[in-house]
């Protein structure tokens, strides 16, 4: 091949290097995954939109006796009786002393309900894949972290979380 | 799975059940009553050829096969060629069995069941070949009797011109393309029915649930009237104190505030309608789903029956099961949990309760052994006893055995009561020990039974005649969904205890609670009680201090222990949930219930409430009670010399006339230390030290020798044997003997 030739060639691929940078960036702009970010403990959460089935203010709950600091009570919002995780306890993040409760996400998988208690609920945010990245806790539930806008939110991974022996009866 | 299957499995398996359990009763009643085979055979042959049909409509083979096979084997009955076999019964009886689950197997999409049909149906076809030299011995049947159109028993396959299915030659495999005409029919008639619908009870339960939210709603809308009416009397209070101001700006006010007082009273009108309205929806829907899941009693006569000719056939015993109260409705989910439950009463009171014929005949009783199970509503209570007329139970032989199986101390048996000892057979760590509860007259698994039953916020009652019979009394709530619930307060939180779990509530006076070793123990009708507080039982704290006037809850079937709580609550019935699974693993925990205006309740399981304070008074009495000296002597002076000495040093004392008696009380009492004579009738000092020594129980048990023989060979005998100390009666001295204990108690703890 002439010298023409292959400075075309290299200016052909780079060109379609190009097209195809900008369409994977418009694809990934196109698949947003919707999250319901709240915060619980000064952390940002985020669990996926399609896995919350209610979200309202946490009214009534009734302290579980004998039950493990994380399981904060039992409540019934909207028909759904759930029992109330406080996500952050569970997982260890907890830097401070509980700030005041005021809201409950009721989440579900394959016909088990679990309630989230938060301090705060900050509605639905669209999470771009190219936006999380790989982080550990020490927790199969949360292994990835997503920063929009400049804020981080800690990826809730819902059926790992359920599966938790903590969770599950016969390891209470 | 096949698409047309797909579409209406729920809807087959939902019949095959129907009609394998419809077939399932015909072949008992046929076998029960043989003057009834005329007429029960035919309902059993239009059941198996529905089953047949519908089957083979939806390409469901082996099911086609099975019922063809059933009808083939039978029809020489049918023809009264020949009489109804016990063989016959077992092997349809075994063959329904197959078919619902296969038809379970279908749901699920795999083979389950599948080889238990096909083998059920070579069974039936090889015993149907069999009959079939019989059938060509015996004249056939009037031909109008098989062909006559108008009888809806009459199958199409048996008119004229068609091949019977069932005369054909056996080996002949029934038709494999569906019989539609015939088989359309049932599945047809469950669709489009305009008097029944199937529903699923998953789709009922989800139903139920939005009631809660009703009422919940409810509640919410009662509060909103509450506080609607409080802004309205603060504005009409306001008014009033405008009315006597004149100026206009004063008077445009008091309009203003006539306006808003005119709004508040429309609007609580409207609320007080729509609560009203909203109460009576709620009523109705709540109501009409519930009795939506009542099903009767006598959905249980089949099982109850098959149980009872199973375990008589096994047993060679003549029982005659009746069966009273069928028609009474019950739940549908208790009816499912209670069913296995009586299955095993039932199973057990043929078992172990009826005696053997010739025993029977000997004691004057009637050979056939009766076995009764009844049904009764008691207001929102069920109450079903299985009760029968065999030999009853032995308290004494249950008390001796649960001495040895140290379940009792010898001085808790002796004080125990024929209900107390009964009782006994439902614990787990009694009657799962089968050489026990046969020596008793039971069955294996009475703690089963007893769980199943608490599960349903139910309790189970053992009485008993010996000589004449023994009933059980299961009592539970008519729906397992709603229970009428005692709501108690401890520490400002709500709980709720099934009432039918409390016995009685005691508000004791101050006269009647008296601490004794860390301990109150309140004294009720004559008997003292260890108060335990619930808060203790949550472990919430570790007092239980009671006070006068604070309730304490005497729940059924506890021995000697109240539980104290700050305040009841009142009555309540509530719809019961299961725990979340997240809680499944706390124990005192049996359900949550939903208070319309309110948070969520917990209910308490009493059963482990009682567990839980029995494991109390046990840690209480062990870190409280004195220590416990055994003295074994043959010699009463000896005896009570050494009591008194032991007793004046601050020991408890137990007392054996010989080493036989030590042994038993060293194996089933808590003991502390022996002290032993070396010679004693039926076991020596050294004997007991060597069977101490060699059990589990006891090896670890300090002993001191004391004996009259004071040589060195005498002393180096017994600590070879395993003496802790060796005191010489005639060296006696009490102060000595007070600091061998104390040094040895000591070195023990």
């Amino acid at each position: 091949m002439s010298e023409g030739g292959t400075q075309d060639l290299t200016r052909l691929l780079k060109e379609r290097a190009a097209l195809l940078a900008r369409r994977d960036t418009a694809q990934n702009q196109a698949i947003l995954l919707p999250h319901v970010a709240f915060q619980s403990a000064g952390e940002l959460f985020a669990v996926p939109l399609h896995f919350v089935v209610h979200a309202s203010r946490l009214r009534h709950l009734t302290p579980i006796p004998g039950g493990p600091p994380y399981l904060i009570g039992v409540c019934a919002l909207g028909g759904h009786l759930v029992t109330v995780l406080d996500v952050a306890t569970f997982l260890d993040l907890r830097q401070r002393g509980l700030d005041d409760v005021t809201c409950c996400l009721v989440v579900s998988e394959r016909g088990r309900e679990l309630g989230l208690c938060a301090e705060r609920l900050l509605g639905i945010e669209d999470i771009p894949p190219t936006a999380c990245q790989a982080w550990s806790c020490g927790h199969a539930a949360v292994t990835q972290v997503a920063t929009v806008l400049g804020k981080r939110f800690l990826i809730l991974d819902l059926p790992q979380l359920l599966a938790d022996p903590r969770l599950v009866e016969e390891s209470l | 799975m096949d698409d047309l299957l797909r579409e209406v499995i729920d809807i087959f398996v939902a019949e095959v059940r129907e009609q394998a359990d419809r077939i399932a009763q015909g072949l008992l009643l046929m076998e029960q009553q043989p003057e009834r085979i005329p007429s029960e055979i035919e309902e059993v042959y239009r059941q198996a050829h529905s089953l047949k049909g519908s089957s083979a409509s939806l390409g469901v083979e082996e099911l086609s096969q099975l019922a063809h096979h059933f009808e083939s084997a039978l029809l020489p009955v049918r023809r009264r060629q020949t009489n109804l076999t016990h063989e016959d019964v077992d092997l349809g009886l075994r063959a329904m069995d197959a078919a619902k689950l296969r038809v379970v197997g279908l749901q699920a999409d795999s083979d389950v069941g599948l080889a238990e049909v096909r083998a059920l149906a070579h069974m039936l076809e090889t015993l149907a070949q069999q009959r079939q030299g019989v059938s060509t011995l015996v004249p056939q049947k009037t031909l109008s009797e098989e062909t006559d159109p108008s009888n809806p028993l009459v199958k199409e396959d048996a008119l004229p011109g068609k091949p019977s299915s069932a005369d054909a030659p056996l080996s002949t495999p029934p038709p494999t393309e569906p019989d539609r005409a015939v088989v359309a029919e049932p599945l047809a008639a469950q669709v489009d029915a305009s008097d029944t619908v199937r529903v699923q009870v998953e789709k009922v339960h989800r139903l139920l649930k939005h009631t809660d939210e009703l009422r919940r709603l409810r509640g919410q809308l009662e509060r909103h009237l509450g506080e609607v009416a409080l802004l309205l009397r603060g504005s009409e209070k306001l008014k009033r104190q405008q009315q006597g101001h004149t100026d206009e700006a004063q008077r445009q006010h008091n309009e203003d505030l006539s306006h808003i007082v005119r709004g508040l009273r429309a609007l609580r009108r409207d609320l007080l309608d729509d609560v009203e309205t909203l109460q009576a929806t709620t009523t109705e829907i709540d109501d009409g789903l519930r009795a939506m899941q009542l099903m009767p009693a006598s959905l249980l006569k089949q099982p109850l029956h098959r149980a009872s000719r199973e375990a008589s056939r096994a047993t060679g015993k003549e029982v005659h099961l009746r069966i009273d109260g069928e028609d009474v409705f019950l739940d549908r989910a208790l009816l499912e949990a209670i069913r296995s439950p009586l299955v095993h009463l039932v199973r057990n009171a043929v078992d172990h309760g009826i005696e053997p014929v010739a025993v029977r005949e000997a004691i004057g009783k009637p050979a056939e052994g009766r076995v009764t199970v009844s049904f009764a509503q008691h207001g929102s209570l069920i109450e079903i006893t299985v009760s029968d007329d065999g030999r009853g139970l032995d308290g004494a032989r249950i008390r001796e055995v649960a001495v040895e199986r140290g379940v009792l101390t010898l001085a808790q048996a002796e004080t125990l009561d024929e209900e107390g000892t009964y009782e006994l057979l439902l614990r787990p760590d009694f009657s799962t020990r089968e050489e026990i509860t046969e020596l008793s007259g039971r069955g294996v698994g009475l703690d089963v039974v007893n769980t199943a039953v608490q599960k349903l916020h139910g309790s189970l009652q053992v009485h008993s005649q010996p000589g004449q019979g023994c009933s059980f009394v299961v009592t539970a709530p008519l729906t397992v969904a709603a229970s009428r619930l005692l709501l108690l307060e401890e520490q400002d939180h709500t709980f709720a205890l099934p009432l039918q779990a409390v016995s009685r509530i005691v508000l004791p006076r101050r006269q009647d609670l008296v601490p004794l070793a860390g301990q109150t123990v309140c004294d009720i009708d004559g008997q003292p009680h260890t108060v335990v507080s619930l808060s203790q039982l949550l472990g919430q704290t570790h007092s239980s201090d009671a006070h006068a006037r604070q309730p304490l809850l005497l729940l059924r079937g506890s021995s000697g222990i109240v539980i104290a709580c700050d305040k009841l609550r009142g009555e309540n019935d509530l719809v019961l949930r299961p725990l979340p699974v997240e809680l499944r693993q706390l124990k005192l925990l049996s359900a949550v219930a939903i208070v319309p205006s309110g948070p969520v309740l917990f209910v308490l399981s009493p059963q482990a409430l009682m567990q839980a304070a029995m494991h109390l008074r046990f840690l209480q009495d062990v870190r409280t009670r004195r220590k416990t000296v055994l003295v074994a002597d043959d010699s009463i002076t000896t005896r009570s010399l050494l009591r008194s000495v032991l007793e004046s040093g601050g020991y408890r004392v137990r007392t054996a006339a010989d080493g036989d008696e030590a042994l038993r009380i060293a194996r089933s009492e808590p003991i502390d230390l022996l002290v032993s004579d070396v010679r004693m009738p039926r076991l020596d000092g050294i004997g007991l030290l060597s069977r101490l020594k060699a059990d589990s129980r006891t090896n670890r048990l300090p002993v001191v020798l004391f004996s009259g023989a004071k040589t060195d060979d005498d002393r180096e005998r017994g600590l070879a044997a395993g003496a802790s100390a060796y005191l010489a009666k005639s060296d006696f001295e009490r102060g000595q003997l007070i600091d061998v204990v104390t040094h040895l108690l000591a070195g023990a703890s």
